[in-house]
């Protein structure tokens, strides 16, 4: 009851070859891969499309640890936590031994929420409509934790930064009542619907960076251990041993968060980093080149592929931003997805269980088996290697919402914001983080008063919700009990 | 050096198969330029055409209407069409502003005015300030739903059902400035008008975004009613879906029943509107900017003349729901503006949202 | 909950209330960093005065990278993107990688003549993205 060939191994090998480019270049997305392909499956029989749009979903969430890895650049939003483990790695020379381990782990994550998907699906489906915009709401709290654990020794300047980031986002359009604020007069149509997410992220990690360089005169070397590979550790599957929880909760956390609506997929790999950090026993490891954190990141967000599907497949409501996409290629051919897909279209089920199955193996292997001439990429010469990203940032800022010029300004706007703030100490991830989630923050602080009249106390009355609430409490303490230790022994 | 000479290598060889690729490409695409083309009769064959489209989504009903027809002209008329689904407030913008070469036009639907007649949007983009193009489908889906076991059938027992109870108060989920906020407005003044002041007093709206939203709102008990399309929604009626997300739809806008379906229509309800039977078709139309070359509005206007004829469009159309349906650009103005104008007074009448969302 | 507890959302200003609690929250964090920083002034007065660029910062590059970007970005606006990417390609090239040696100016040429060329095809002809 599925189907399957020669043509559909090779599409979604296209896809996946297809999806981890635009997921390795900067400002390009799984997203935009999705969007791009979309109109063509119209042609094409829907078993057939969706052995492509998977790949291309599958590859472009995979793909965004290359140059997280190699360049400190991260590909796509989720693999924002990538960088903070993997580039140590590769500073140290294990850029190779950091690629192996972040693709072993997205095919682990993926195969834990694709085990999910055909198990668990209607009822998690139901569970996920449990959560309301209280709890929503509560998790991106959660989430937001991981700033206070992240800027240890300096917690202040990292809340801080964290609340500038979540200001920065609600720059624009407030969907409710369509009113624009925190936007100067003379930019009011560039910005209504405030700052794009993808030209932020590139220009704060890849075009500050470049400005860095240029101080520099470009002559610093990304590698400091050796190149020759005597000294340097090896790849091999025995990193793995003592991660088998952090591999199962980290995937867990990016499979949920991806099955609950609503809530943006880059939250996945920054809650379960979060919470490697909290478990680990040398949690001061951490962002310091540390395979755990590598292996928590990207099992995450590979995790977030099966999640993000229970709901659309279940409810009829996309997971995230990517599966939004995929409704286009269901409705083009006439085909409902909501509550009675699955035992309506059989066969169609199967092929995606399938299809997804399929890809996430070719992702590894088109991933694992060229790794020696990707991580050659770490070699190139700043000097030639800055204006080709200068290049491939500014055609995906462009092209991220389909030709806005203002996207490109946006970028340098914010190459030139994470330049100045590397100056005056502020740290960038937890600005980033605060961007990233404070839309939602904001969306479902309001839905949840909206909803009960406008009593804070509804944050309290529902018994999920008290649960994180101990969850972000725990967190927080422990974050501040981390940052009074190393404060004293600073 | 020796790895400098690599580099140089592996760019000439890179160089090498680019320029193999770009023969490739000229040799079969030279048609493709536009910039000279001022002398001679202007025409999008040929050209690249950007389709901006006034929605954000790609699963929705304006890309999905703009997506077919697009492809359906790119054949026609021979040019290399691509829809971009940029929102409406960039769609408004970009079609006030962009060059009238048929570089760029736009295709929306009725949220193009209202927009800008609940004041969602700024003047500068009324309909005067570009031009209305012709219809090529449109919708008689958009329909009113509420959870399976609310206490009611339909509007006009849910009217009767605030009456009798004067504790109880329905809030209705809506999108500002578009569409369901005009359906919900005319639902509120005929309530007003039928049952006075303190029944429509309990008929509030409940501000949320995409049909998904609403969907959770209406689950989370956030609302009580939603606006959507049959075709998004009607998969939660059925008796086999979950209690938990179990829909009914309490109303249609259309003014026939959709063949096949029992859902009735709000003006066998008795709903009006000004005194008319409730009526409200969500339609589809191309829009050019200002002083767009006529030669290009008439070659548009007589292929989708012949498009909506074609049986596969009619047949991709309604396998998603929609309607082709084809009205002249000089029809489809006249229909627009008229159908504008008779929305005014209603709009100019309502509460504004603030009071119909206080609590 | 009583009444101290609620927060009233109108319509029309709902938009401002986020804001605000963000800017309360922003306010008070600079105010204790700011007494973070009095106080560390205080331990160590003798603190050799910080530099905003770093010691013998390379001036050119710096600001000719933020000049180009800015000229990048108008190029594309006029002359549409791979006449301007080949151009300011080759300009970043020749600014980062110098102009001294005559290997060097040629690796930039082809970098910057393949690069765009390369971009401009696969993804603006195959892929049919929308470029400048």
């Amino acid at each position: 009851m599925f189907e399957f060939g020669m043509l559909h191994l090779a599409v979604a090998l296209l896809g996946v070859v297809i999806g981890i480019i635009f997921g390795a270049i900067p400002g390009m997305t799984a997203t935009m891969a999705l969007a791009i392909f979309l109109p063509l499956t119209y042609a094409y029989d829907l078993h057939v499309s969706l052995y492509l749009l998977l790949g291309l979903y599958v590859g472009g969430i995979s793909g965004g640890l290359i140059p997280a890895i190699l360049i400190n650049i991260p590909g796509t939003p989720s693999s924002i936590t990538t960088t903070f483990d993997g580039y140590p790695m590769a500073q140290r020379g294990e850029g190779e031994r950091a690629l192996r381990i972040g693709i072993t782990s997205s095919l682990l994550g993926g195969l834990f929420s694709l085990a999910v998907l055909w198990l668990f699906t209607p009822p998690l489906a139901r569970m996920a409509i449990k959560f309301s915009a209280v709890e929503k709401f509560l998790i991106i709290v959660f989430a937001m934790t991981v700033i206070a654990a992240l800027s240890k020794g300096n917690m202040s300047r990292g809340i801080f930064a964290g609340f500038l980031g979540v200001l920065t986002a609600l720059v624009g359009t407030f969907n409710d009542n369509n009113m624009i604020r925190l936007v100067p007069e003379f930019l009011r149509v560039e910005l209504i619907y405030g700052f794009s997410l993808l030209p932020v992220l590139i220009g704060l990690f890849a075009i500050s960076q470049v400005f860095e360089e240029a101080e520099a005169c470009m002559l610093s070397n990304r590698v400091t251990g050796s190149l020759l590979g005597n000294k340097v550790r090896k790849f091999s599957f025995k990193d793995f041993k003592g991660n088998f929880i952090n591999i199962i909760r980290s995937s867990a956390i990016g499979t949920f968060m991806g099955i609950l609506p609503g809530v943006g997929g880059s939250a996945a790999s920054i809650l379960a980093y979060a919470q490697t950090k909290n478990f680990s026993k040398k949690p001061e490891e951490l962002g310091k080149g540390a395979t755990e954190g590598l292996i928590s990141s990207e099992s995450a967000n590979n995790g977030l592929t099966g999640g993000a599907l229970v709901p659309l497949l279940s409810l009829g409501i996309p997971g995230d931003s990517t599966t939004a996409i995929l409704i286009g290629a269901f409705m083009l051919q006439g085909i409902q997805v909501g509550p009675l897909f699955i035992t309506q279209n059989p066969g169609i089920w199967n092929t995606i269980l399938l299809a997804l199955l399929i890809c996430n193996f070719l992702m590894f292997f088109a991933m694992f088996f060229p790794i020696k001439l990707i991580s050659k990429l770490i070699t190139v010469p700043n000097c030639r290697l800055y204006p080709i990203i200068i290049l491939m940032c500014v055609v995906g800022a462009y092209a991220i919402n389909s030709g806005v010029m203002f996207d490109v300004w946006t970028l340098l706007l914010f190459g030139l914001v994470g330049y100045l703030f590397g100056k005056i100490k502020l740290p960038i991830p937890p600005y980033l983080i605060g961007f990233i989630l404070g839309g939602d923050l904001e969306k479902y602080f309001i839905d949840s008063l909206k909803g009960a009249g406008g009593s804070l106390g509804v944050f309290f009355s529902r018994p999920i919700g008290n649960v994180i609430w101990v969850l972000i409490a725990i967190s927080i303490i422990y974050a501040l009990y981390d940052n009074r230790k190393s404060a004293k022994t600073a | 050096m020796s790895k400098k000479g690599k580099i140089v290598k592996l760019v000439l060889a890179l160089a090498l198969v680019a320029s193999l690729f770009l023969t490739g490409c000229t040799s079969n695409g030279d048609n493709g330029s536009n910039g000279d083309n001022g002398e001679a009769e202007a025409s999008l064959t040929g050209q690249r055409v950007r389709v901006v489209i006034g929605s954000t989504s790609t699963g929705g009903d304006t890309y999905l209407t703009s997506d077919t027809v697009t492809r359906y002209l790119s054949e026609k008329l021979d040019f290399n069409g691509k829809v971009d689904a940029i929102g409406a407030s960039r769609a408004l913008e970009e079609i006030v502003t962009t060059e009238p070469n048929g570089e760029t036009i736009m295709m929306f639907h009725d949220m193009t005015y209202l927009g800008v007649a609940f004041g969602a949007y700024e003047d500068r983009y009324a309909l005067e300030n570009f031009i209305v193009g012709p219809r090529f489908a449109y919708s008689q889906l958009s329909c009113l739903a509420a959870s399976a076991d609310a206490p009611y059938n339909d509007l006009a027992e849910l009217a009767e059902y605030l009456e009798a109870n004067p504790n109880e108060v329905v809030k209705i989920a809506i999108e500002a400035g578009g569409v369901s906020q005009l359906v919900f407005n005319s639902y509120y003044s005929w309530v007003d008008e039928t049952y006075g002041d303190e029944v429509s007093s309990r008929v509030r709206a409940f501000i949320s975004g995409s049909t998904d939203e609403k969907a959770q709102a209406l689950w989370d008990g956030n609302c009580d009613v939603m606006f959507g399309d049959v075709t998004a929604l009607e998969q939660y009626v059925s008796e086999d879906v979950d209690a938990q997300i179990r829909m009914k739809i309490v109303g249609i806008t259309s003014g026939e029943r959709i063949p096949g379906k029992d859902y009735k229509t709000f003006a066998e309800q008795g709903i009006t509107l000004g005194g008319e039977p409730f009526v409200f078709d969500k339609e589809y139309s191309v829009f050019y900017p200002a002083d767009m070359p006529q030669s290009i509005i008439d070659e548009v206007d007589a292929a989708i003349a012949e498009i909506a004829e074609d049986p596969a469009y009619i047949e991709d159309l309604e396998s998603m729901g929609f309607r082709a349906g084809y009205l002249s650009t000089e029809d489809n103005q006249e229909h627009m503006y008229q159908k504008r104008d008779s929305l005014m007074e209603m709009i100019n009448n309502s509460p504004s949202l603030d009071e119909l969302t206080a609590e | 909950m009583s009444d101290l507890f609620k927060i009233n959302i109108t319509y029309s200003t709902s938009h401002m209330l986020f804001p605000k609690i963000v800017l309360g929250i922003l306010a008070i964090l600079a105010v204790t960093i700011g007494i973070q920083e009095f106080k560390k002034k205080k331990e160590c007065k003798a603190k050799d005065k910080e530099c905003f660029f770093m010691e013998g910062f390379d001036k050119l590059k710096l600001f000719g990278t933020l000049a180009l970007f800015i000229g990048y970005i108008f190029a594309m606006e006029w002359f549409s993107f791979l006449p301007a990417s080949i151009v300011f390609m080759m300009l970043f090239n020749l600014l980062y990688a110098g102009w001294h040696s005559k290997k060097s100016i040629i690796v930039s040429a082809i970098i910057s003549i393949v690069t765009p060329t390369l971009v401009w095809y696969i993804f603006g002809i195959v892929f049919n993205i929308t470029l400048p």
